[in-house]
């Protein structure tokens, strides 16, 4: 089910009361039980026996790789246990038979996750966990089940296996993370969906300004919508005492294509860096830039695909590469021209770079969302040409009152992230009762009559 | 204990805050829809696209009504009651803007016992069948009076905006009642006694080819299965109907013998007789069709013909004698 | 080769690769602390580092450097 649904607001707590109410030894069956359910609401039984397979898979070759005894036969475990996990996730996901009768929700994210422990136990950054039940919990975990965090085993295994003991802080920043991920959801990422699938879903019908505002908006959209739910799902497990890696930082602030990743959707670049972009590094490391750019392609060629099997999403992970590849050549340079002009510390310079990086994310967006390869290049073709009229105005005038509002929203977002940063989460806390009750109340109020709650789903639930 | 003392009054609390909100916002009109309903975005006011306002004002008042034909825009534009009254059958057309089998229900359930019609039919778009209601449920916010079963339909939708909507409304109909408001001239279309809006459009449209498989929703067939029991339970026979869709359409919606299936089987579990025109009649889509969706005036003739017809081969409406209007 | 004898020796590599007569290494530098020293230059300088000592790292050495220190010691157990 998904965050934002009435069920999953009835779920969460009564989940939570039989957490705590269940004894200490026996919590982590009732988390794993409670993710099974979880992922069973999705109607599709096959998903299950995947997620059990890709458990089943993992667990026994990560322990077959810890009790090897030669190197080669380390490397032969590895390879037989991300070879199944692989052979379950194109099955799901990229055959033909399989891919259309079924959206694997998740399928990614934990096949990846799986990855990422036997790679972790093979490289001696992780030990191969010997109880079944803890394993199982910590590729399955409910709140981030769907849609990630992919997460290393170093991290969740310990917090899975702590004692858990009620703290009120985690549940009250638990609840209110949340809620914050609700509003950027249903108030900002879907409101921004119905302009932007206006101009997507159509594209031949506009030239010039509504492509480009539209696909910006998207980049926003985007945004919006990703980091809320990881807000809501890192908001749910804290509530649980479990803190999971938080996937963005600012990704619009990133002064490159290079920074942008590290600000992005963190836990999957972290893991393409880790495990796919490094050790192709090194193999190709005696051919200097020319090595890198091979493996910064394939890294997101990878990174592309594993979004869906589209030419789209390839295109748009090619593009990166291209980005990241043309960096690694020109960086130098660009670095001697900042300090031949004396602007490298400039503040101007660091703006301009946002602006020019961000640009180059919103150009790639556009493979990202296009419905086609077709409409992807229809796009970027017209997006500055066309009759120069108010006409642009046409994707907002579908309902005029919804330009207002939106702006309203993001003017609604931005105090709010400007009063988060000056008066930080615990001068919240010092406020007086009533205050903190009618700062809540309000903040539920607008997302109850600005969000939008009509047949939407996360966008990232279809990777 | 305290706590949960503490927890009700928090919620309570809310309740009032949010009420006082919804309220305020009510109370503010800009260009025929209170700021509620902006921020909302709900923009159907009264008297607004569908001729509601007209349609349901007149069910007030009707004093017989022979066929009830309900449904989404498809059957308010797809029924004309003066081809059922040269059979002297009196037709009533109540259907409205993406009403789906969830919004039938309820109106059923308000509108039986004050009509009671001597057919039902049940128009099923399947297009409407993939949504939650949510759409249907503006209209009638916009143009039906407050009643305790357009809650229900509200609470129904599981979306929180058509409660709030309905807690505007309250507010709204108090300061702006809706007989003071009149019926919009609508382009192109033209209300007709019993309901229906004939359409002055022939076929200037363009073709828009997107393929899309449906997905009907699941509580939508449960409550198609909840009419059938309703019109049980009011002893009135109800027939299913699948008017001729444009073939564009159909080309468009790669699993529509799925679910026709899928819905006749549902029929025939409960005796309802179904019928599905597009096995039986070909209309032409740029002759008898206004858009991919909804058929032309010279399309409901041809249409309403047949079903007439057939409704009484099937003995569902038994002959009558032909004479002066009103005899009967 | 002594522990600062290895560190003056990376630390001009670090300075030759990244083009930056400032860069300065402790023990305890990590890649926030150097400016260009990111995924895309990390490996750039361990192969020049393995050059310059004539010595080789294996991928499972290289996943366990957490701090230039790490590298150091690393350095040190391959060169005699």
């Amino acid at each position: 089910m998904a965050f934002n649904t009435f069920s999953y607001l009835l779920f969460l707590p009564v989940i939570f009361l039989l957490f705590l109410i269940c004894t200490d030894r026996l919590r982590w069956l009732l988390l794993l039980v409670t993710s099974f359910i979880f992922y069973a609401f999705l109607l599709k039984p096959l998903l299950l026996f995947v997620l059990l397979a890709v458990i089943v898979i993992s667990f026994f070759f990560g322990m077959h790789i810890e009790k090897a005894i030669t190197s080669a036969e380390r490397k032969k475990f590895l390879w037989f246990g991300i070879s199944g996990n692989l052979f379950l996730l194109v099955l799901m996901k990229y055959l033909p038979f399989t891919s259309s009768r079924i959206i694997a929700i998740g399928v990614s994210f934990y096949v990846f996750q799986a990855i990422s422990y036997l790679a972790d136990i093979y490289l001696n950054m992780a030990k191969a966990e010997t109880h079944f039940g803890y394993f199982a919990l910590y590729l399955s975990f409910f709140p981030k089940l769907l849609q990630g965090p992919i997460e290393r085993a170093g991290n969740l295994l310990p917090q899975l296996k702590a004692k858990y003991a009620f703290d009120y802080a985690n549940f009250r920043f638990g609840l209110l993370l949340f809620a914050w991920g609700l509003f950027k959801k249903v108030v900002i990422a879907d409101r921004l969906g119905v302009y932007v699938d206006i101009v997507y879903n159509n594209v031949h019908a506009f030239t010039g300004l509504p492509l480009l505002l539209s696909t910006w908006a998207y980049a926003f959209q985007m945004y919006m919508d990703f980091s809320g739910y990881t807000d809501m799902a890192l908001g749910s497990a804290r509530l649980f005492n479990i803190n999971l890696t938080q996937n963005f930082n600012n990704p619009y602030m990133a002064t490159s294509v290079a920074d942008f990743w590290r600000r992005w959707h963190i836990s999957l670049s972290r893991w393409i860096f880790d495990y796919v972009f490094e050790p192709l590094q090194m193999t190709f490391r005696s051919y200097g830039k020319w090595g890198t750019t091979c493996s910064l392609l394939a890294t997101f060629l990878v990174c592309g695909i594993w979004h869906g099997a589209s030419w789209c999403f390839v295109f748009w992970g090619l593009i990166y590469g291209i980005y990241l590849s043309c960096s690694v050549f020109y960086r130098p340079f660009q670095k001697k021209l900042y300090a031949a002009l004396g602007i490298e510390k400039a503040r101007f310079l660091k703006y301009w770079r946002i602006f020019v990086t961000f640009n180059l994310i919103s150009f790639a967006f556009v493979f990202f969302r296009s419905n086609t390869l077709g409409d992807a290049f229809y796009l970027i073709t017209h997006m500055f040409t066309g009759k120069k009229n108010l006409q642009p105005a046409f994707a907002f005038s579908q309902g005029k009152y919804e330009l207002g509002f939106l702006f309203m929203a993001a003017l609604i977002y931005v105090c709010i992230c400007v009063l988060r940063k000056n008066y930080d989460f615990l001068s919240f806390l010092k406020l007086s009762p009533f205050k903190k009750c009618l700062a809540v109340y309000s903040f539920m109020t607008i997302i109850l009559i600005l969000g939008k709650f009509h047949h939407t789903n996360f966008m990232y639930f279809k990777f | 204990m305290r706590n949960t003392c503490r927890l009700v009054f928090l919620i309570i609390g809310f309740a009032i805050f949010y009420f006082t909100v919804v309220f305020i916002l009510s109370s503010i009109q800009f260009k025929g829809l209170t700021l509620l309903q902006i921020l909302t975005a709900d923009k159907i006011g009264p008297g607004g696209w569908g001729h509601s306002l007209l349609r349901f004002r007149e069910l007030q008042n009707i004093k017989n009504v022979d066929i009830l034909f309900v449904g989404s825009s498809k059957a308010y534009r797809g029924y004309d009651p003066r081809v059922f009254q040269t059979k002297n059958y009196a037709a009533f057309n109540m259907g409205s803007t993406s009403q789906t089998p969830m919004n039938t229900y309820f109106l059923l359930k308000q509108y039986l016992p004050k009509i009671k019609p001597k057919v039902i039919v049940f128009d099923l778009d399947i297009t409407d069948m993939a949504m939650d209601g949510y759409e249907g449920i503006l209209d009638l916010l916009a143009n039906i009076p407050i009643s305790w079963e357009l809650l229900e339909m509200s609470v129904a939708t599981g979306n929180p905006h058509a409660v709030t909507n309905f807690l505007g409304k309250l507010i709204r109909d108090q300061k702006w009642p809706l007989a003071s408001f009149d019926q919009q001239n609508m382009k192109n279309d033209k209300y007709i006694s019993g309901g229906y809006v004939e359409t002055t459009i022939d076929s200037e449209w363009v073709a828009d080819d997107n393929i899309a498989k449906i997905k009907i929703l699941n509580n939508q067939l449960d409550y198609c299965s909840k009419i059938l029991e309703l019109a049980k339970t009011f002893n009135i026979p109800i027939v299913e109907v699948i008017q001729p869709m444009n073939d564009i359409l159909l080309r468009s919606i790669p699993n529509y013998k799925t679910i026709a299936d899928h819905l006749k089987n549902s029929a025939m579990k409960r005796s309802v007789i179904f019928i599905d025109f597009n096995n039986t009649m070909h209309l032409d889509p740029f002759v008898d069709y206004m858009d991919e969706f909804h058929l032309n005036q010279k399309g409901v003739l041809k249409y309403n013909t047949v079903l007439l017809d057939r409704l009484m081969a099937n003995k569902v409406l038994l002959p009558r004698a032909v004479g002066p209007i009103g005899t009967h | 080769m002594t522990h600062d004898e290895i560190k003056n020796k990376v630390t001009k590599i670090f300075r030759d690769i990244l083009d930056d007569e400032t860069i300065v290494l402790h023990d305890n530098t990590t890649a926030n602390d150097i400016e260009g020293w990111d995924s895309l230059s990390h490996i750039s300088i361990l192969y020049a580092i393995e050059k310059d000592f004539n010595i080789k790292f294996i991928l499972i050495e290289v996943k366990q450097l957490k701090k230039a220190g790490d590298l150091f010691d690393l350095i040190k157990s391959k060169t005699p």
